[in-house]
């Protein structure tokens, strides 16, 4: 009795958890299962970091055309309009989500091998000898808005770039 | 039914360790590794409205092309706003934050803010500026600052709803901007 009591209560408590834990990211980045699954996607398919950094720029103007598409007009709301559309694209949210990918595995690339000069070899910026992000600090910044999205964004995907 | 219930606070603390070892949120020295010079503030960053009190600003932005074009060297004059994007980014979370007490931090933090997004709206208008007066025709030169190089007009685009997310501060950049800070690049260079 006390047995059966036992594994009901655990399954009981499974059921529980199980959706929260899956739940977690999305409460933390709104709709981050999709954001991830299409940055994955471009990273997947490119062979080199030269074809991903082409496929990067490609997603963001992808992306940023259809915005525009969207928003042809010049009149005030639809400016506003257009402001709304770019914050809540996810698309553009997983070309963020590549860029940083690219970044982080750059960075580890240079740093097993200082002194490549191959097509990996893209020099990041440093001012005062630390890296300089200027770009993918402010696209970040507007796209997730939040620190707490941010960490997120960020851990997700240096743990990802680290494999 | 009591040892059930130890049994299952058990479980809970069990499950609930395990899934903190699997997702340990980021430290701040991670942070501060991965990121460098991009660590900012705690909460979301909201960008001060430009108008009506532009002038400062404009003034800053162009006192600094002015420099540059002293020099008479076009390299340096493409340079400035991404140098000056980068002194900005690079101003660390200050100690006087960690040690102010917890009444402080966020007045300090408010602070810090509106002064550092102000400080990225003045480079936001260098870049404009330069982009469009100088980097456009002189390409050969500005293919060398990655600030001018593939897509600008996305950068620009981005950063401006970041920088300047009230519509008629939009409206004042693309209208007005130029012309006013021509003006004032124009005076200091006569004076």
């Amino acid at each position: 009795m006390m047995r059966s009591v036992k594994i009901g209560l655990f399954l009981l408590f499974c059921g529980f958890f199980v959706p929260i834990s899956a739940q977690a990211d999305e409460d933390i980045v709104p709709e981050w299962h999709e954001i991830w699954v299409g940055a994955w996607e471009d990273i997947q398919q490119a062979d080199t970091t030269d074809e991903l950094r082409e496929k990067i720029k490609q997603c963001y103007r992808h992306e940023m055309e259809r915005i525009y598409q969207e928003n042809t007009s010049t009149r005030a709301d639809d400016h506003q309009h257009m402001r709304k559309t770019i914050l809540s694209s996810v698309r553009l949210k997983s070309c963020y989500v590549e860029d940083l990918y690219y970044e982080d595995k750059i960075e580890f690339l240079q740093m097993k091998k200082p002194f490549m000069r191959d097509p990996y070899t893209a020099a990041i910026p440093t001012f005062l000898g630390t890296p300089v992000r200027t770009r993918l600090l402010l696209y970040r910044s507007l796209l997730f808005p939040s620190l707490k999205e941010q960490y997120y964004v960020v851990h997700e995907v240096y743990q990802a770039a680290l494999e | 039914m009591h040892l059930a219930c130890i049994l299952m606070a058990g479980i809970c603390t069990h499950i609930q360790s395990s899934e903190a070892a699997v997702k340990q949120p980021i430290t701040k020295e991670l942070w501060l590794k991965v990121m460098g010079v991009e660590t900012q503030p705690w909460s979301g960053w909201v960008a001060p409205p430009l108008l009506p009190d532009w002038h400062g600003r404009a003034d800053a932005a162009a006192g600094e092309i002015s420099d540059a074009l002293a020099t008479h060297d076009m390299k340096l004059v493409l340079f400035a706003p991404k140098f000056c994007f980068m002194q900005e980014t690079h101003k660390l979370f200050s100690s006087n934050i960690e040690k102010a007490d917890a009444k402080e931090v966020d007045a300090l933090i408010e602070g810090w803010q509106d002064v550092r997004m102000k400080g990225l709206q003045k480079c936001y208008m260098e870049y404009m500026y330069i982009y469009h007066t100088y980097a456009k025709d002189n390409q050969h030169i500005g293919v060398a600052i990655d600030d001018y190089q593939g897509d600008v007009d996305i950068k620009m685009e981005l950063y401006k709803q970041l920088l300047f997310p009230e519509m008629k501060d939009q409206d004042f950049l693309d209208a007005q901007l130029i012309p006013e800070m021509k003006k004032i690049i124009d005076m200091n260079h006569s004076h």
